[in-house]
Parts: structure tokens; C-alpha cells; sequence
């Protein structure tokens, strides 16, 4: 009898290891301002996060025997989650971040692709929580560059800095005190298009996430008289999470209805967080949200459908 | 003639040409189309298609020529004949296994390279025939449905006469990569096709034809439009349409044409001719009936697409029964040396690992060369992207996690038995889990046999007696002919008749 093995005998290049490559690169050009801005404290902060994410996850899949999982997709979790970080974080806060996001949240859900909600924003938060002082670690982009003695001891963050003081263009290309890697609009536009340019992320869920997010804050100016909407975008982040962390392919769904009612579900979070708080809060707490409230949609959607296709079964 | 409609689709699969990315890398050589392939010798399975074995008519040391009827039905069996591609001699009857795993005795055939034809293969003179003697010519010339399914022919037409339907669809949706040994053969054939599409209509009361193809084939639309003129001046009674459908996959299957052309979702056991009214069959089945109505020829010869993960694409007509070494021979270049054979198509064929008693059959319409069969690299991520392009509507990676961990009645609760076994989950899903493999066997599983819904009973009426291309058999037919039966064959140079 013939040896048998089963169809289909070819595969999408589209695989794992591409989206993920696809998604480290698309970080490049915020990782490049970063550094820039910041020098090398931003550049040992980042490869620190990405390395130790890394480490920490193929630990765990050695420990628990499970099949050994893509390094891409915790080096792109740990990228992003120290660009999540004030420029003056210390080494240990990004290392308390990084084993919370991998051990934690990841591997203990039981690793790749079962994580409940973004490894990166669930570890900012828990740093936002439990160091809250450290949000004030913030400083001048371009200034200092080589001072590195913020990773072992951390900052008292900057004084008398109004983020209404900057002209729009500094706002845009990101030269003015922000995290490492949520301020230059430029550069999270550049990562968005290359997503989506290379069909690793459908165009429709930042659409919706972002045209969402610009109605209900023009809403939110006209009735609450909160912040004007322009300055909303090129300082809350909404970008960042609208490139890279709605793009998760493990906690966020990416395609069909539901993707795009998750998109508006975390556009309003987005708003409502932005009445009541700002900072970090309006990035991470969104996206938390959104992932835990995936399995929801997922139910929703599948009730919805198949009283949709029932209707379907008519006799022509 | 009406214009062509457009646009036709099911709302999810995907679209083909994200496919032929993979072979996008390396240019497909397509200079040499239809070669002939002259096996020396031939495996002929007696059960080639859905439905029941036959019983080999032929003996070892016996001569046989092209043509000539080797296996025959049995009494009240749903089975069709099997003929000769090949003129030589029988030298083994034994049973062989399929790599479906189909086993059935076999009739070996040693080619004496002399391509003898069998005296009952001869052009049709009369054009004027009922739609009985379609029938019996059909039936007798042990034509299966060639796009995959193998439903005997015969068996289709009668129960779309049972159904009166109104439309006879011809499917030349070929949309699985590597695969175009249906488009080529609309470039060469568009005549024949056509031709046996009003032939078939009239077989079973049919007045509107409706041929269905993507609207990316150009060449092919061309040459079925310009056929489609040329036999449109002869037949006013019939309507003819050209339909176009977006190219995706797996767009050709029944169920993804009911829900494209008539918005129905069939349900299991349901077929077009039931609920749609109408009846489809693929364009080579369509091809090899004109075939056997204008030539007398039976169904011997397929067309085969040869392809290689390279890019080396060949069409060939191979007779059926021709071992898979021996198309791979005629073929220069290609080496299967550290390479999987895959018979049938890269998406849905088995792979095989000794070519050279494994045979080409009815339903074979490709053999593919793969370099490296790739494994799942990493676990389910959860991305939903085989949800995105699930033709049925089906979630294949949340079915795959309940089948995995033994949760089956959930997995039947969320419509597992609906999967059609497409692959295209399997083929988007980036860790490359074979997620379709394993829903679909599932599906096969829990799928009773009776859902299939050409085994209703009246379908096997016709195989009411052991049936050879005879002329007896075409006279007992003559004799139930009634005026409104009769249809005229658009025989080429007919008018000058």
C-alpha cells in the first residue's frame, strides 16, 4: 500500500516567521527615532526588552517541552513594549515589565498564540501600576543622548513641560517629551503602511480603529471640552496602538466583522480613557480590554452569522 | 446569446492568484500545451469513480485495441465502463489499491506501440439522434464527472431529468494552482465543448446553457465566445450565457456555484438539480462526451497537467490507466529524484511513493512535483485567517482545538461535518498547521454516506444490464424514441448535409 501523506502540499509564504519578520521591521523607523532622540539608553533599553523577552519565552518552552516557538514574535513583543517605556526607565522596571508580559501573561496561558491579551501592553500596564512614579521618566528628545545612568537608577522625569506649548510639526515628527517610541506620527505611519503594503495587516482595522477614534473625540471636543482632537492624535499614542498592537495576530483578530467591531470597541475604550486620564492608560488599558472582550465578539459573531445563513437556506 | 454576467462569488475562499504567488517565483513554460502521451503500458483500475466496481471483460493474453471495453458494470451496480487507451495485450488481472485507498482489481495492459483502434470507434455519420441514444452513448462510454467527484455522467443527466431542471451549467472553473488542464483544453477544444453542452442539454430537456468560467481567462473566454457564436446560428432554441466568476478558490465546487449563481447554501445531501434546478458538469466530462457522441470515442484519454514546484508546467492527453512514472517520463527535464509525488492536484492530491504502479485515472486531472513538504512550524496562533478564507463559513481553528482535544460533539455542534475538505485553511494558515486535514477527516467521519446525494434510488435504473459501446444497446434505445425526444448533433459541416 502506498505511504500516504495528506493535501495541501503547498503553503502560503505568508507563514509565521514572515508576518512576524514583517512586524519587526515595521518597528525599524520608531526604533530609529528612538535612538535618535534618546541615544543609547534608548537603543540598550530596547535590545534589553527584545533580548530578555526573547530569552525568558524559549526558557519556558524548554521548561514545559512544548514545541519550540518562533524567537520573532517575542523579540517583536519586547521591542514594543519598551518603545511603551519612558526614555528614562531603569533596567530593572523594564525587566519587572518584560518577565510579567512573558511569564505571566504569555506562558503561563499556555505560550505563542494563547494569550489572552497583548503580552506588551498588559506588561506597560503592570509597570504603570506598580512603579507609577516612573511615568515621570521622560525627557527632552535630543538632549543627552549618551547619559546612560538612567538604566540603573532612573529619573525624577522632567519639570514644567506643557505638552500645548509644541507647534503641530513638532508634535508630528515627535520632538517633544513622549515615550520611546509612541511620539514621531511620521515614523508610526511609516511602520502602519509597510503592514500593510506587505498584507500583514488588513487596512481596515486602523481605518476603523483610527476614523473611530477621530469621530468620537471631534464629539468629545464639541460636548465635554476636552482636548482638541489634533493634539488627541499626536500625543495619545493612538497611532502606536493602531500600527502595532492592534495588529497582533495572537490576541486581536484580524480579519472579518469581528476585527473591525474590535477596532470600534477599542476606539471608544480609547476616548472614554482619554475623558478620564491620559498617558500611558489611553495606549495600553484599550487594548487590555479589547483582547479580554475577544472571546465575547467571537460568540457574538458566530450566533449573528448563523441566524444569518439560516436566512440564507431560501428556496429560489 | 446573451452578453456575459459578471461578478459572480461566494464571499469568502480566496483569490487564486494569492495561490500562484508560490509559483510566481519561476515562470510557468507553457510553450508546449497538448502533447500526446504514449504509454507502453497501462493499469486500469475497474473502479474509477463514485459508485460500484466492474467486472473485467477481457482475460490475460488476450489483445485488446483502443476503444474496446475491458470492464463492464455488473447487473444493478452503479458502476460504468472502462476501455482500452492503449492497443496490446492483457497481461495481469489483479487487485490494486488506490492511493484513496480505493481497492478494486486492476487490468494490466503491455502497449504493442501499434495504436490499433477498436472497429466501433468511428466518426458519427447521422446527425439526427434521440436524446435516449445520447443517453445510451453517454452512459456507454463510461463517462465520470472529471473535476474530482467521479459521479457517473449518466447518472447526473437522469437525475436532472427526474428534477426537470431549467439550466445546464458547464463548470470551467479551474481554479486549484498548478492546475490548468481544463483551460487549455477550452483553448484547443472550445468547439467540442460547446457542441457537447448542447448535445447534453438536449439529453435532458435543457434549454438554457450556461457556462461559467473566471474572469481572468481571457484566451479561454475568447474561444468560447467565438464557439458559442458559431453554434449559436444553429440552434436558436437554446440560450446560451457566459457567466464569469471572480477567480477565487475553491469557487468551482457545487456548493460554492449555489451560493454564487442562486444564493442557496446547499445543505448536506442537497444537490444543484433539487434546489437550483439545474445540473452541472465540469468541461472535460462535457469535452469527453462530444467526444464519444461525434467519435465513438469512449472515455480513454484525460488531459493532465505535469507540474513541478520549479515551474515546469506541462499539459498532456495521457490515456487513462498510464502510471504516473511514465507521464513524469515524457516530460524532459523534470527529475522526481528526492521529490514527493503528489497525485492529483497540490491541494487536495495524495502523496504517493511508487509512481510506477500507481495509474492516472478518471479523475486525475494533475500530478504535481513538490520539492519539500512543509511542516507546521509553530502552534495555532489564533489568527483567524482560515476562518477568513473557509468557503463554508466554517471556524477551522477552533474546530481543529476541539477535535485535538477530543471535545467532538462541540466540534459537530459548530458545523465540523459541513467542511467540503478544500485545504485552503491549511494553505493560509501561516504556523502551516494542517488544519484542514484534520477537520476534514472528521467531517468525512461523522458524514453518513447516504447525505451524498447521488445515491437516492432511482439512480441506478439505467444500470439495468451489463452495457458495452454496442450497437444493440443503441437500437433498444432507438425504439423508445418519440419526435419530441429527437435533437439534431451541431456536427461540424452539418449544414451541408
Amino acid at each position: 500500500m502506498n505511504m500516504k501523506h495528506s493535501a495541501p502540499f503547498i503553503h502560503t509564504e505568508m507563514n509565521d516567521s514572515y508576518i512576524s519578520i514583517v512586524h519587526l521591521i515595521s518597528l525599524i523607523p520608531v526604533m530609529a527615532v528612538a535612538v535618535v532622540y534618546y541615544g543609547v539608553r534608548a537603543a540598550i533599553l530596547i535590545l534589553f526588552c527584545a533580548g530578555v523577552f526573547a530569552a525568558s519565552d524559549d526558557i519556558c518552552t524548554r521548561v514545559r517541552d512544548h514545541r519550540h516557538d518562533s524567537y520573532l514574535s517575542s523579540l517583536f513583543y519586547g521591542s514594543a513594549f519598551a518603545l511603551l517605556l519612558p526614555p528614562d526607565t531603569p533596567l530593572y522596571i523594564a525587566l519587572a515589565g518584560v518577565l510579567f508580559g512573558s511569564i505571566v501573561i504569555r506562558q503561563l496561558s499556555g505560550g505563542r498564540g494563547s494569550a489572552l491579551i497583548n503580552p506588551a501592553a498588559a506588561a506597560r500596564l503592570f509597570i504603570r501600576i506598580v512603579f507609577p512614579d516612573n511615568e515621570c521618566a521622560l525627557s527632552f528628545p535630543g538632549q543627552s543622548r549618551t547619559y546612560i545612568r538612567s538604566l540603573l537608577i532612573g529619573s525624577r522625569g522632567i519639570a514644567g513641560f506643557d505638552i500645548n506649548d509644541y507647534y503641530p510639526s513638532e508634535l508630528i515628527t515627535g520632538r517633544y517629551p513622549s515615550f520611546l517610541g509612541t511620539a514621531c506620527a511620521f515614523m508610526m505611519l511609516a511602520g502602519l503602511i509597510y503592514l500593510i503594503a506587505k498584507k500583514a495587516y488588513k487596512f481596515y482595522i486602523p481605518l476603523s480603529y483610527i476614523a473611530m477614534t477621530v469621530m468620537l473625540s471631534l464629539i468629545a471636543d464639541a460636548y465635554l471640552d476636552t482636548s482638541n482632537t489634533k493634539m488627541f492624535l499626536l500625543t495619545s499614542g493612538v497611532l502606536f496602538t493602531a500600527a502595532y498592537l492592534l495588529s497582533d495576530d495572537e490576541t486581536v483578530r484580524q480579519y472579518g466583522v469581528v476585527s473591525i467591531v474590535q477596532a470600534f470597541f477599542c476606539a471608544v475604550l480609547t476616548v472614554l480613557v482619554s475623558v478620564k486620564t491620559s498617558g500611558i492608560d489611553v495606549i495600553v488599558v484599550p487594548v487590555v480590554v479589547t483582547g479580554v472582550m475577544t472571546g465575547v465578539f467571537d460568540y457574538a459573531e458566530r450566533v449573528i452569522r448563523s441566524t444569518w445563513e439560516e436566512r440564507l437556506h431560501v428556496k429560489p | 446569446m446573451s452578453a456575459g454576467r459578471h461578478n459572480y462569488s461566494f464571499y469568502k475562499g480566496f483569490h487564486s492568484d494569492n495561490a500562484l504567488d508560490f509559483s510566481k517565483r519561476s515562470s510557468f513554460d507553457r510553450d508546449v500545451m497538448l502533447e500526446r502521451v504514449y504509454p507502453r503500458r497501462l493499469i486500469l483500475p475497474m473502479r474509477q469513480h463514485y459508485g460500484d466496481e466492474c467486472v473485467p471483460v477481457v482475460k490475460p493474453g488476450e489483445t485488446v485495441t483502443i476503444g474496446q471495453c475491458i470492464g463492464a458494470p455488473a447487473p444493478g451496480t452503479m458502476a460504468v465502463p472502462v476501455h482500452s487507451g492503449i492497443s496490446g495485450t492483457v497481461t495481469d488481472i489483479r487487485p490494486i489499491v488506490l492511493p484513496d485507498d480505493t481497492t478494486c482489481k486492476a487490468v494490466f495492459i503491455e502497449g504493442d506501440r501499434k495504436r490499433t483502434f477498436h472497429p466501433s470507434v468511428r466518426p458519427r455519420n447521422n446527425v439526427n439522434v434521440s436524446a435516449a441514444t445520447v443517453m445510451g452513448i453517454i452512459r456507454d462510454a463510461g463517462i465520470v464527472g472529471m473535476g474530482g467527484e467521479g459521479i457517473p455522467t449518466i447518472v447526473k443527466l437522469n437525475r436532472a431529468k427526474r428534477f426537470k431542471v431549467k439550466e445546464l451549467l458547464v463548470n470551467c472553473l479551474q481554479s486549484e494552482p498548478y492546475a490548468d488542464s481544463d483551460y487549455l483544453m477550452i483553448c484547443e477544444y472550445a468547439d467540442h465543448v460547446i457542441m457537447g453542452a448542447v448535445a447534453m442539454a438536449g439529453a435532458c430537456g435543457v434549454r438554457i446553457i450556461n457556462i461559467l468560467i473566471s474572469k481572468d481567462r481571457k484566451n479561454e473566454i475568447t474561444a468560447l465566445r467565438s464557439a458559442m457564436e458559431r453554434t449559436f446560428s444553429k440552434y436558436s432554441g437554446y440560450a446560451f450565457n457566459l457567466i464569469y466568476l471572480k477567480p477565487r478558490f475553491p469557487q468551482g465546487y457545487y456548493r460554492m456555484v449555489a451560493r454564487a449563481l442562486y444564493g442557496v447554501n446547499l445543505d448536506e445531501g442537497e444537490g444543484l438539480e433539487g434546489r437550483c434546478r439545474a445540473v452541472m458538469f465540469n468541461c472535460s466530462t462535457v469535452y469527453a462526451c462530444w467526444n464519444a457522441i461525434a467519435e465513438s470515442m469512449p472515455l480513454c484519454t484525460r488531459t493532465v497537467s505535469i507540474s513541478t514546484e520549479d515551474g515546469l508546467l506541462r499539459n498532456v492527453i495521457a490515456p487513462i490507466g498510464t502510471p504516473v512514472s511514465e507521464l513524469f517520463d515524457t516530460v524532459n527535464g523534470i527529475s522526481t529524484t528526492s521529490k514527493t509525488i503528489v497525485w492529483g492536484n497540490c491541494f487536495t492530491g495524495i502523496q504517493i511513493d511508487n509512481p510506477d504502479v500507481t495509474p492516472i485515472i478518471k479523475t486525475t486531472s494533475g500530478v504535481c512535483l513538490i520539492t519539500k513538504i512543509q511542516d507546521a512550524t509553530a502552534p495555532c496562533i489564533g489568527c483567524g485567517r482560515c476562518a477568513d478564507v473557509c468557503p463554508v463559513g466554517l471556524e477551522p481553528d477552533k474546530l481543529y482545538r476541539l477535535i485535538n482535544e477530543g471535545h467532538e460533539s462541540a466540534a459537530v455542534k459548530f458545523n465540523a461535518g459541513r467542511c467540503i475538505n478544500c485545504s485552503a485553511c491549511s494553505y493560509i494558515c501561516p504556523s502551516n498547521i494542517n488544519v484542514g486535514h484534520a477537520v476534514g477527516m472528521f467531517a468525512a467521519a461523522k458524514r453518513k454516506k447516504s447525505s451524498f446525494p447521488y445515491t437516492a434510488v432511482g439512480d441506478r435504473q439505467w444500470v439495468d444490464d451489463i452495457s458495452l459501446l454496442s450497437a444493440d444497446t443503441v437500437k433498444a434505445a432507438e425504439k423508445k424514441i418519440q419526435k419530441s425526444d429527437s435533437l439534431t448533433l451541431p456536427f461540424e459541416g452539418w449544414e451541408s448535409e
